[in-house]
């Protein structure tokens, strides 16, 4: 990487020392760790669609004194438990119930600076200061859903690392919408993390919105760690961004561990939206269910890379992957390809992948009801989302989620109207 | 109401229909029998506007006006149903909301606003009752797990809502048991207006017990080969197709 530009963030660093918490040697050897590598370019298969080069030319001022802050306007009359990130500044709505527990990430030593080796993670973990900290206490049941928004605003290209950590004891029980959003006008780069760690028997349901600006850069990695009979409930609706790079990891470390995958990316006009996961069956007895759709209109670009491990003593393994893109312009383009490495012999793992157009015979079927080709299609695109939405628990969350995808096409649909 | 002339039209540059000459006029009811592949669905299919079947000469016109220029949803705005052989699964757009934009775009096509909330729901209701359809089903997503049958009776209760003036019913009676037969024929029959034509396409003599025809047409290697009235299909029942010397190829072809 050019030397310049790993001087400027030397010296954002310099700059930014005295104010970093945490262990500022750990932060040193991170980001000596991403001088080293510099942005990961498309010489790596993991990034072999995906190309940082303009960014990698940047020089972001990195994480500045957050401008503005406040509490994020919730979504329509969705009853939830607000936690803004307001370009970096967090702010948390009172009276937290029982058993629940929000800090901002400065003020929890032991989860600040990770060591890191990928070099956008070892980026984030040398300069993380803004995030948080939730923490759910064992066998406690968290009843109304937390909403928690990170926005960003502002044309000054700043580059904003972020940290979430969710922890949920023993039986412990929480759904989680973590929406990232931004102004119209925003141009940073977001570079996100976040750690997620299931006790033995816990349950998250976890929904990612990810609703960035036109002109924004968002890389952000998740990663699960799960204990004996957890289950995650995760979807990813990748909606957002001039380009982002989704990452889930997920480890299935003890037995009966579940995880249950499901994802949307759309990219439409010149949006680039790429999704690797990894789900690693490291222990006997778990179960994953992984689905994955695409939608690609306009010239939008969209990556799929669903990799499963299956490790040796990860016997009994019960493991499903799907994965379908429709292209809706013949401008669009779309590499989808499941990745399946199994060491144990007695597992069940399968497996599909197929990229089309949407049904023309569903499509003559509507039109030959009346209804014009413009609402056919969109129905479509409805119905084909619709089965990822489907996997949001909470009903008027469900709604708001497809009528965000559906107004982005033409027929003038209303999702609450069109719903099953 | 509907004269076609001359009519040839074919899939992927293969001939299917190959002159096919048919007036209907309003209070008629028309079978269309034959054999499979002899272009029954084809013909159904063109009148109700898929594209990948090719119009190759001859001529359609639809109330004074040439339907095969006309788009698929503006020939159903216009009062034109078809009723599908393999009706579409929509997983999770419902039954209602596609009946209510049906009947609605049809309404704005006539200068009309939408239809009153209650008066559409008064509607569906005594179509579902009439069709044996639980109201439920009708929330869930279009012919989304329905069984071939009941695929079949929503298709004949989408026509009781939207009340065609030319109902073209492709093979509606295929996968029927007789019990669901007869609540299909009761639905259709239910229909017969003397402002109304409906055409029945169907390989069997069956369904024409139940509703019984003014005119049978009987369709052959893309032509019309013979044409009588109701007691038609009787000899067809009694003769089998080998009677007027074309084959009846068990063969599922696509071109139906």
């Amino acid at each position: 990487m050019d030397q310049a530009i790993i001087a400027h963030y030397q010296a954002e660093f310099e700059r930014l020392r005295p104010a970093l918490p945490g262990d500022v040697a750990v932060r040193e050897k991170a980001l000596a760790r991403f001088a080293a590598q510099g942005f990961p370019t498309r010489h790596e298969e993991a990034w072999k669609y995906t190309d940082l080069r303009e960014l990698a030319k940047a020089t972001p001022t990195v994480d500045p004194v957050p401008a503005d802050a406040g509490l994020p306007a919730g979504i329509l009359d969705w009853p939830s438990l607000r936690i803004g990130l307001f370009n970096g500044e967090l702010t948390v709505d009172s009276d937290l119930p029982e058993g629940l527990s929000i800090k901002a990430l400065a003020d929890v030593q032991a989860v600040l600076s990770t060591d890191e080796t990928e070099p956008l993670r070892a980026l984030n973990a040398a300069f993380v200061q803004h995030g948080v900290v939730i923490d759910v206490a064992d066998e406690a049941q968290i009843d109304v859903p937390l909403h928690l928004r990170c926005h960003q605003t502002g044309a000054d290209g700043v580059l904003r690392n972020v940290r979430i950590v969710i922890r949920l004891g023993r039986n412990a029980r929480c759904m989680l919408l973590e929406q990232y959003s931004a102004s119209d006008d925003a141009t940073h780069f977001l570079n996100a993390i976040t750690d997620v760690q299931l006790a033995e028997g816990a349950y998250l349901h976890r929904v990612l919105l990810q609703q960035d600006a036109s002109a924004a850069w968002h890389v952000h990695a998740t990663r699960l760690q799960q204990s004996a009979s957890s289950q995650s409930h995760l979807v990813n609706i990748d909606l957002g961004a001039r380009l982002s790079r989704h990452d889930t990891e997920v480890s299935l470390n003890e037995a009966g561990a579940e995880v249950h995958l499901h994802g949307l990316y759309f990219p439409d006009g010149e949006r680039h939206i790429d999704n690797h996961t990894v789900i690693d069956h490291r222990a006997p007895g778990c179960v994953s269910r992984e689905t994955y759709h695409g939608l690609l209109n306009d010239r939008g670009r969209g990556v799929f890379n669903g990799r499963i491990v299956v490790h040796r003593d990860a016997q009994k393994t019960d493991s499903e992957q799907s994965s379908r893109a429709i292209l809706l312009s013949r401008h669009a383009e779309v590499d989808a390809k499941p990745e399946l490495e199994i060491y144990a012999d007695d597992v069940k793992c399968a497996h599909g992948a197929t990229v089309g157009q949407l049904d023309d015979k569903a499509l003559f079927y509507l039109m030959s009801r009346g209804i014009s080709r413009d609402t056919a299609r969109a129905l479509l695109v409805c119905s084909f989302a619709g089965e990822i939405t489907a996997a949001i628990q909470d009903e008027k969350l469900r709604r708001h989620v497809l009528s965000e995808i559906v107004q982005r096409l033409p027929g003038g649909l209303s999702a609450d109207e069109v719903l099953a | 109401m509907l004269k076609i002339e001359n009519l040839h039209a074919g899939v992927a540059g293969k001939p299917i229909l190959k002159g096919i000459n048919l007036t209907i006029n309003p209070g008629e009811v028309h079978a269309i029998m034959g054999p499979n592949g002899s272009g029954k669905s084809t013909l159904a299919k063109l009148l109700a506007g898929r594209e990948e079947i090719e119009l190759l000469d001859g001529s359609v016109t639809y109330e004074g006006n040439n339907l095969l220029e006309m788009e698929p949803e503006e020939r159903a705005c216009e009062g034109l149903f078809l009723g599908f052989q393999y009706p579409v699964e929509i997983p999770g757009v419902s039954n209602m909301y596609l009946l209510k934009a049906a009947v609605n775009a049809a309404r704005k096509h006539r200068g009309e606003g939408e239809m009153d909330a209650l008066e559409f729901l008064r509607k569906v209701k005594a179509a579902a009752k009439q069709m044996k359809m639980e109201e439920a089903m009708l929330h869930r997503g279009v012919n989304e797990s329905f069984s071939g049958g009941e695929k079949k009776r929503n298709e004949i209760l989408q026509m009781l809502v939207l009340e065609p003036k030319l109902a073209i019913l492709d093979e509606t009676d295929s996968g029927l048991d007789i019990d669901a037969l007869k609540v299909v024929a009761d639905g259709v029959n239910s229909l017969r207006s003397p402002e109304r034509a409906i055409v029945l396409v169907t390989h069997y003599q069956r369904l024409l017990n139940h509703i019984v025809p003014d005119h049978i047409h009987v369709l052959a290697n893309g032509q019309i080969i013979k044409s009588g009235g109701k007691e038609l299909a009787l000899e067809l029942e009694e003769k089998g197709y080998g009677w007027l010397g074309i084959e009846d190829s068990p063969a599922q072809g696509a071109a139906g």
